[in-house]
């Protein structure tokens, strides 16, 4: 019986002494099998590796080293994810609209139901304030009245107070009392416009 | 500024009453612990790593790279796809780091992530050798001309040949003839069993032998 394949390897490896396979000595094919493993390990094992410049060695620390800083600076989410360069550029496509809404909306939010505007502030209960002068509108049918403002109560209504407040996104109680209702109508319908094309991808 | 009764060294200020005003210098406090970096064992760095010590990682990625590249080249037979999945390689040491457990050494963990790395890599992109002009660094003092030439038409035949055969057979042959592993730790590596590994090594030197022709004599 020849010499199984684990056998020849660790002859040729020379792990094992060729004196502990007598077969060997009998058989014409493995000596020749056994030889030809020699020989091609011995063209093998000549062959290095090109070595690079020397000022890839560094090169290559420093990728790694930025590397590894951005995966130390990336939510923990993403990074078990493994999310790459191109799904970080999709993040940010994605995000920046979304981030610009989510202020927009936290921002209505505050501005039709924070407590100043809700009778702790001066203003009658349900009437604007804007630029600090009670302006006389009236909130609830202004808003029932506008789609635009509709939609952006409905995005806001789920909001709560302290999260927002907590989170950074209040304004001044005028700001966006003033903004929208300084808009013309065109620029409310475009801005609908957006608002809609904006939550109809989300 | 730190105030002290010391012995006037280079870089401090000698005062009239007796003191010696020590400047804090950062560059050789930080060359200081670059010195006790460099004398820690693996499992201390690693452990260095995981407290989130400065230049911890960079000091293993700076023992190691040379090795992971290597490894890496042979896999797929030119530099630029050797040097991006060296970094993928060590992004992906750092975040299995804390998995680390030190059973086996730093270098064969390295081994086994660069294997996988290279495996997941080469499956689904076919591995694109570099041309023969691309052999450098040669010492040929003391070969003709026309010797170096077919040496290194040799050489890159061979690295070729060695990314051009079956994934298994070439992990096998790649980390037993050029990163002397043992059977079982190239077993532990690619989830194998020593026999398995035997058989791959002994099929990819016949697979090489046909490939590289007559190069075998």
């Amino acid at each position: 019986m020849h010499l199984n394949e684990g056998q020849l390897i660790d002859l040729a490896e020379g792990t094992r002494p060729e004196s502990a396979e007598p077969h060997l000595a009998s058989c014409a094919r493995c000596r020749a099998e056994l030889s030809e493993l020699r020989a091609v390990m011995s063209v093998a094992a000549g062959v290095e590796v090109p070595e690079p410049s020397p000022l890839f060695w560094d090169h290559l620390s420093m990728r790694v080293h930025d590397a590894v800083a951005a995966e130390a600076t990336r939510p923990r989410g993403s990074a078990a994810l493994g999310l790459g360069r191109a799904s970080s550029l999709w993040s940010w496509r994605v995000l920046l609209p979304a981030a610009a809404l989510a202020a927009l909306v936290a921002a209505a939010a505050v501005s039709i139901r924070s407590p100043s505007d809700m009778g702790g502030g001066g203003s009658p209960a349900g009437t604007a304030s804007i630029g600090g002068v009670d302006s006389g509108v009236d909130v609830a049918r202004l808003v029932d009245d506008d789609p635009l403002l509709s939609l952006l109560a409905d995005l806001a209504g789920e909001l709560d107070w302290d999260d927002v407040v907590g989170a950074g996104l209040t304004t001044s109680s005028w700001s966006v009392d003033r903004v929208v209702l300084e808009m013309s109508a065109d620029e409310r319908r475009e801005l609908r416009r957006i608002l809609s094309e904006e939550l109809t991808k989300s | 500024m730190a105030r002290a009764l010391a012995w006037t060294t280079p870089g401090a200020t000698k005062l009239d009453w007796g003191l010696t005003v020590v400047q804090p210098n950062p560059a050789a406090a930080a060359d200081a612990v670059s010195v006790r970096l460099h004398e820690l064992g693996e499992p201390e760095l690693v452990a260095a790593c995981l407290e989130g010590r400065i230049g911890a990682f960079d000091l293993i990625v700076e023992r190691h790279r040379r090795t992971v590249y290597q490894l890496c080249y042979r896999f797929v037979g030119n530099h630029e796809d050797a040097s991006d999945l060296s970094q993928d390689v060590f992004l992906r040491a750092y975040r299995g780091l804390k998995n680390f457990r030190g059973q086996s050494s730093l270098s064969t963990w390295l081994h086994r992530i660069s294997v996988n790395v290279c495996l997941n890599r080469v499956s689904v992109k076919a591995p694109q050798t570099e041309p023969i002009e691309n052999e450098q660094h040669v010492d040929t003092r003391s070969e003709s001309p026309s010797e170096h030439v077919l040496r290194g038409e040799r050489a890159v035949r061979v690295r070729a040949a060695v990314a051009r055969l079956p994934e298994k057979q070439r992990a096998a042959l790649i980390l037993r003839m050029y990163h002397d592993m043992s059977h079982q730790e190239i077993a532990d590596a690619v989830g194998s069993s020593v026999g398995a590994v035997k058989a791959n090594v002994f099929h990819a030197l016949q697979n090489l032998k046909r490939l590289i022709g007559e190069d075998v004599r």
